[in-house]
């Protein structure tokens, strides 16, 4: 225990990041420190964002993630949905924006693993693990360059993970207890949309018992199904994100913001976008591929039943991490998939981030031949 | 304390204390952000640099050795975030002692910005800022002030270009010279080079643009950092680009004691511990 416990020492050059007295040892469930920083994470419910976020293992307490889709799709309300799901599981306080009741009963429900079925599900993990050496296990779930894992996960370990994020199925609902505290903050008006909100938040963390987690749900922001099209003028919109950012720098132990923002509307090119972008601790932008029917169908007569299940469903790519981004590392240092090329799978089960690799296109067999019969006559001078 | 050692060799020309009235730029982008120059120079004002081929003041002698009294005025911050990252770049400073001690001063326009009224926001925040400078002036010490992102008051339709530069111009009369950290992301420039027909500029795209053209223009020189046009790679953080500012040129003719900033184009890397290193295309650094 000594020896690991100096090892993220040297990491930190000696001093913590931030000091949180003595609190910081009794942590409320599904909060656990930061491998990197030491800050308080928070699971957001899909375990590969977790690695994805720079090596913190989950989104810091006291930052706000915005997952940005192109096209009509909603691949990142299963992201969205995770996260709140998550937040009921861990008896945090979530605060859902913009949309009611009927959004939460559709959250997605929580699975148990009964210990079997979660080692046959870790089975052929193990299997890997023989083969290549341990410090590189993790390359595969978070890009080239995540950080080598180094509290190698032991049995114990593995239980703390469960309790820190839950498995959930899309296709069955969740369950939610009586007791779970669920703030809805419905558009009151058409002209200032975002009035009230963010007080409404801060007057709920007032009121709360002071070592409780909040967090914050907004789907699909700025969308014209929910939201006043006066949603998006910089005054509403820019003002809301700011003072959001400023509440969350005021509890950064205690709240976290997840939201999603389709960008058909508003372009990434865009200032307003930019300035939100800005205003985010971490932006992501999921790109879903058009044509995702053809590309299965024709890969599945040619691949095995297991690849098909992996065929990507659209891109991934970071623009900024929370805390990393802040202080300036760029897509430098290990765990920062700033700039990688990942690629995402939602099953009913999983969210599966990972590095995106394109095969060869099979069945080319034209360009096949042409490659191989570049001659003289070819290359002039 | 090993300040000077985390400072990269090649920027030390440019924390040193600047000439008066100037005025120095840094821009950041999204994925490349300017935060770690920024406290860089905060720390140089305050230590001061104490290079003798610079001193241009023999009617204050001593006074680059002492350095100056620094007012951080932050609109994207706040204060927890300053003294955890002046600590992590220092290996210790404490924000608390050296603002205890009158050397540095923090107005926070970050947290309560958008409960103020918005016409009145502006008036309130110059007040504020011109009562930490009155205070500073007492002590003698020439004053740097730093402008962390203002920007954002053209972004919250706070505040327009016209007005803000006014803002600064009033604040830069105050102190010896000005930092100013602004956001310079494409789609928030793009309206001062391209002029599409038929593309209509949105009011944030258009202001922020013209300020910082204006900004540029008045400033002594510009730090901006960018990432890699490449993408993102292992051991560069991204692109520090030095270049003249349109005040650099009307000064070179008056006064020959104005040193001339040298334009560099280099790599960056900041490393978790906080540590930054600055080196040329094509060398590797170590």
């Amino acid at each position: 225990m000594a020896f690991r416990k100096r090892n993220v020492a040297v990491g930190r050059g000696g001093t913590p990041d931030q000091s949180f007295g003595p609190e910081a040892s009794i942590l409320p469930p599904g909060i656990r420190p930061s491998s990197l920083t030491s800050q308080p994470v928070t699971s957001s419910g899909t375990p590969s964002l977790d690695d994805l976020l720079g090596g913190h293992g989950g989104i810091p307490l006291g930052s706000s993630l915005l997952i940005e889709e192109s096209g009509t799709t909603d691949f990142a309300g299963a992201l969205l949905r995770f996260h709140a799901a998550e937040g009921i599981c861990q008896g945090q306080y979530v605060h859902v924006v913009g949309v009611g009741e009927a959004w939460v009963r559709e959250l997605p429900g929580v699975i148990e693993e009964t210990p079997s079925r979660a080692a046959a599900a870790s089975k052929p993990i193990d299997d890997e693990r023989m083969k290549i050496a341990w410090r590189y296990e993790k390359l595969g779930q978070a890009g080239e360059r995540a950080l080598p894992d180094r509290s190698a996960p032991s049995k114990s370990e593995n239980q703390d993970q469960t309790s820190f994020c839950h498995v959930f199925d899309l296709t069955k609902r969740l369950s939610i207890p009586p007791d779970t505290k669920i703030n809805y903050l419905p558009v009151r008006s058409l002209s200032k949309p975002f009035d009230g909100m963010v007080k409404s938040i801060h007057e709920t963390l007032k009121s709360s018992p002071p070592h409780s987690t909040h967090r914050i749900v907004i789907p699909t922001i700025l969308s014209p199904a929910i939201w006043p099209p006066s949603a998006s003028l910089p005054t509403n919109f820019l003002a809301f994100l700011q003072s959001l950012r400023s509440l969350l720098s005021q509890y950064p132990t205690r709240l976290s913001a997840m939201m999603t923002l389709p960008l058909e509307l508003h372009p990434r090119s865009s200032g307003l976008m930019r300035w939100a972008e800005l205003l985010s601790d971490g932006v992501l932008e999921l790109t879903p591929f058009p044509h995702l029917m053809d590309a299965t169908n024709t890969a599945s007569e040619i691949r095995t039943s297991k690849d098909t299940q992996e065929q990507p469903q659209g891109m991934l790519r970071v623009h900024k991490l929370p805390v990393t981004t802040e202080r300036g590392e760029g897509g430098a240092g290990v765990g920062n998939s700033l700039g990688a090329d990942l690629a995402f799978t939602v099953s009913r089960r999983k969210f599966i981030i990972k590095p995106c690799s394109l095969p060869p296109l099979e069945g080319d067999h034209d360009a096949q031949k042409e490659a191989g019969q570049i001659t003289g006559k070819d290359i002039e001078f | 304390m090993s300040t000077r050692n985390r400072t990269p060799a090649a920027l030390k020309p440019y924390l040193r204390l600047p000439s008066e009235t100037s005025l120095i730029l840094l821009t950041s982008t999204l994925s490349c952000t300017v935060n770690w120059l920024t406290p860089r120079f905060i720390i140089a004002a305050i230590n001061g640099s104490g290079h003798g081929d610079h001193t241009d003041t023999q009617s204050v002698p001593g006074a680059r050795e002492e350095g100056s009294t620094v007012i951080l005025t932050s609109w994207m911050r706040n204060q927890a975030y300053w003294k955890t990252e002046l600590r992590r770049i220092t290996a210790g400073m404490d924000m608390d002692k050296v603002i205890a001690t009158g050397k540095l001063a923090f107005v926070d326009c970050f947290t309560n910005l958008t409960q103020l009224a918005p016409e009145k926001a502006l008036s309130e925040q110059e007040s504020r800022i011109t009562q930490a400078i009155a205070k500073a002036n007492g002590a003698g010490r020439r004053i740097v002030l730093v402008l962390e992102n203002p920007d954002i008051l053209i972004a919250l339709a706070l505040t327009t270009t016209y007005d803000l530069s006014d803002f600064l111009l009033r604040l830069r009369n105050q102190v010896h010279s000005t930092v100013l950290v602004c956001n310079a992301d494409l789609p928030l420039v793009a309206a001062a080079t391209t002029s599409q027909e038929g593309m209509q500029n949105t009011p944030i795209e258009a202001e922020t643009a013209a300020f910082l053209v204006q900004q540029a223009h008045a400033a002594q020189y510009v730090l901006g950092v960018r990432e890699l046009e490449t993408g993102a790679a292992k051991d560069v953080s991204g692109v520090l680009r030095v270049t003249r500012g349109g005040a650099a040129y009307s000064w070179d003719d008056e006064e020959d004691d104005v040193e001339e900033v040298k334009e560099l184009e280099a790599l960056y890397l900041i490393q978790r511990d906080g540590n930054a290193k600055v080196f040329e295309r094509g060398t590797s650094m170590i």
